[in-house]
């Protein structure tokens, strides 16, 4: 009797010691020589994921012998969590998206493959669209390109009687008219406008611009008044210059002066740009150009009769681009096929259905001033007739570099410059005040430290 | 006959089986709870970034939180403001709710229901929602406020405003448990005492305090220790609503924690971060234990 539970005691232990121990943590490539197995790790919503698959399948159907691992992270914050864990043992992947505000710092941490001689084949990529150490290294170029765009609602210009925003770089608007025309959109609920008597500031109905209070936008309104966050050469911190000062204030101006836009926050709007047009909640909305692929469903879908214009300028006419980059880690096992891989994935005519759809803009600089690729990318229900000027040609033109490509101190600098101008879009303290006396003093140390 | 050999091994393999058994617990115990701390602990005497090897700082991250750091401070502040709010308005809402559940009403069950289906709401689904009713320009909670002729508020947008918020949403989602935990407490009062009382020519106010209220007092301690300690832990609605802000008005600790770790790669700093956590929570359950000696009456105890 007593014999009898050693088999059940052997399976017992067998069982609590395979819950117990670690499984195998997901698998290098093999040697080369023959076949190659990489992974790829990317993020993105339904739309990206099956653009992704398509693209990798197409390449293993022309690479046989290459097998390729589609890792697909959730989100940008979400990869950030995942790549550390996965830095941490030892099982990064070979190559794929990295999170902007780190790509510097893990670059000049050795962990990605210089990739500046690699670059210098084959159609020249977009500049703006180079993340680059402080030693010049290229540690990986965007994917795809965005700028900011004017998006309207054609049926509120209409209901209106104003003529639509201007979707040529020569015709483009200055802040001041900018202003004027979304205070004519601007209504509360008694259809009073800022400007009339009467006017119920705390009460409006309908905004005539929406301007987000994230970085891209102010970085470059501040830009166009000829400041910025930092000098293109890296060294100097422009952010306390009068010109950003001034460009920093006239957005803030916009919610609490001008009364135009909704209240400032992380989260305004929280559907997003195609719902605040639809709803006639906002006349204008400054964002990303990858809005067109929602705006354009919400189109075909809901009959959002939109329209896309330039960005206002203050001094001189400016947007900025920023895109995901793809990086390839230093150590993966398969460098050169890792390099075979991103020249096909940078690749804009192997991508051709999300610049299609709208999601992206092509990182070449041949895919803005080369007819014929420009008709394969812009010409397309989705894309409207204005899109030519008002992005093909303002992005080649106009675009400039963000700090998050040169600057690796950039994130950290952000850290405390994003909360503390929360203080200036709720209207509660100046942007000279809040910039000078609680943002320089912690940044510059920052700044200098790197 | 043979019974003391025959006693001897029998109790060694009975405790042999038994610690086999409860070794999977151990090992789980063991290698994700406390070598994970222990580890934990390592880092937060290096400078950790994951890419590069780890050099040792003695305690100079936890001297830089206190001196140098620039989000610490402002963050113990904003965690502990909430955590009081909260723990205090959940105490009381389900206490003060529990209390009427308890009442013998007609559709006591339904009402029951209601009360505790928001605990069940996923956070991040629950998130989105709130996003759009605490909308400064559209949401329906402002709307309110102007339909009674009342100023809108900034709700989450606002720095004042968004730990008030937060507390609004949480107690919400939060108070169905504690409900829960209190309506079984309140279940448990002896209905003759409660008549002694009546029969003395009391009104409920003290049938509540007279015998309710020291009657679930060890019900009470354990949701204002379990409250506090959740509390503490606040994190999704900062990472997804947000962002910490305005101004780090919702910096809440362990986003902050999640942020330095995950975010900035500075895991020394995070974990440094981690043990100054336990280390309070921790004090604040000796507080909380000693204090309760004076209040809570737990039943067949001496005095």
């Amino acid at each position: 009797m007593v014999q009898r539970p050693i088999p059940v005691l052997a399976c017992a232990l067998v069982v609590s010691l395979a819950a117990v121990l670690p499984v195998g943590a997901s698998g290098q490539g093999e040697s080369s020589g023959g076949p190659v197995s990489l992974q790829y790790a990317f993020w993105g919503d339904q739309n990206e994921i099956n653009a992704t698959n398509a693209y990798l399948n197409s390449y293993m159907a022309k690479n046989p012998n290459v097998k390729i691992e589609a890792l697909n992270f959730g989100s940008n914050t979400q990869f950030n969590t995942k790549v550390t864990t996965l830095a941490a043992s030892n099982s990064l992947p070979d190559l794929g998206y990295f999170y902007e505000p780190n790509v510097l710092t893990w670059g000049m941490n050795g962990q990605f493959v210089d990739l500046t001689d690699f670059y210098r084949n084959g159609p020249p990529k977009l500049d703006a669209l180079k993340f680059v150490t402080p030693d010049g290294k290229i540690v990986g170029v965007s994917v795809a390109n965005e700028i900011q765009v004017i998006w309207y609602n054609k049926k509120t210009f209409d209901q209106a009687g104003l003529p639509y925003p201007p979707a040529e770089a020569g015709k483009a608007w200055n802040w001041d008219q900018f202003v004027g025309v979304a205070k004519k959109l601007t209504k509360d609920a008694g259809g009073k406008g800022p400007d009339d008597a009467g006017f119920d500031a705390s009460n409006i109905r309908s905004f005539g611009a929406w301007v987000q209070n994230w970085w891209m936008p102010w970085i470059t309104l501040a830009i166009s008044n000829g400041g910025g966050f930092v000098s293109d050469d890296g060294k100097t911190l422009l952010l306390d210059r009068p010109e950003t000062i001034e460009a920093i204030q006239k957005i803030a101006d916009l919610v609490n002066v001008d009364h135009v836009g909704p209240a400032p926050g992380t989260q305004q709007m929280p559907t997003g740009a195609a719902t605040a047009l639809l709803s006639q909640q906002v006349a204008m909305a400054m964002d990303g150009t990858w809005d067109l692929l929602t705006i354009g469903l919400t189109k075909e879908q809901q009959g959002l009769d939109f329209g896309i214009g330039v960005l206002p300028y203050m001094k001189k006419l400016a947007d900025a681009s920023v895109g995901t980059p793809i990086v390839v880690y230093k150590s993966s096992k398969h460098i050169p096929d890792a390099l075979k891989l991103l020249q096909y994935v940078m690749s804009p005519e192997n991508s051709l259905p999300l610049l299609q759809n709208g999601l992206w803009l092509p990182n070449e600089k041949r895919w803005y001033t080369d007819s014929a690729l420009i008709q394969q990318w812009i010409g397309n229900p989705r894309h409207p007739p204005e899109y030519r000027t008002a992005v093909v040609d303002f992005a080649l033109n106009y675009s400039h570099r963000l700090p998050e490509y040169y600057v690796p101190t950039y994130s950290k600098m952000d850290d405390i410059v994003e909360p503390a101008l929360q203080q200036v879009w709720l209207g509660q303290k100046t942007a000279e005040d809040v910039i000078k006396n609680e943002i320089m003093p912690k940044i510059t140390p920052i700044f200098q430290g790197m | 006959m043979d019974r003391p050999v025959l006693h001897r091994p029998a109790r060694g393999r009975e405790a042999l089986i038994g610690y086999l058994f409860a070794s999977p617990v151990i090992l789980g115990l063991v290698i994700w709870v406390m070598a994970p701390m222990v580890g934990s602990l390592l880092i937060s005497f290096t400078d950790w970034n994951v890419l590069t090897a780890p050099h040792w700082l003695g305690i100079r991250n936890y001297v830089n939180l206190f001196t140098s750091d620039l989000f610490f401070g402002k963050s113990l502040v904003v965690t502990v403001y909430y955590v009081v709010l909260n723990t205090a308005a959940t105490f009381l809402y389900s206490l003060v709710v529990a209390l009427l559940l308890n009442q013998k009403v007609k559709g006591q069950g339904v009402f029951r229901s209601i009360f505790y289906l928001p605990a069940i709401v996923p956070i991040v689904a629950s998130s989105a929602l709130w996003l759009w009713l605490f909308n400064p320009d559209f949401g329906l909670y402002n709307q309110i406020l102007l339909g009674l002729g009342l100023k809108k508020s900034l709700w989450l947008a606002g720095p004042s405003t968004v730990i008030p918020s937060l507390v609004i949403m949480s107690v919400w989602g939060g108070a169905g448990n504690t409900i829960v935990i209190f309506l079984a407490a309140l279940q448990g009062v002896p209905r003759p005492l409660l008549e002694a009382v009546e029969i003395d020519g009391g009104n409920w106010w003290h049938k509540f305090w007279a015998v309710t209220w020291p009657m679930i007092s060890p019900v009470t301690f354990f949701n204002l220790v379990v409250s506090l300690i959740n509390s503490f832990q606040i994190f999704v609605q900062s990472y997804i609503m947000t962002s910490g802000g305005p101004n780090n008005g919702s910096l809440f600790y362990v986003y902050l924690m999640y942020r330095e770790g995950f975010e900035r790669n500075a895991m020394g700093h995070a974990a440094a971060l981690s043990w100054i956590l336990f280390l309070m929570v921790s004090a604040l359950g000796l507080v909380l234990f000693r204090w309760s000696r004076e209040w809570v009456h737990y039943e067949g105890a001496a005095g």
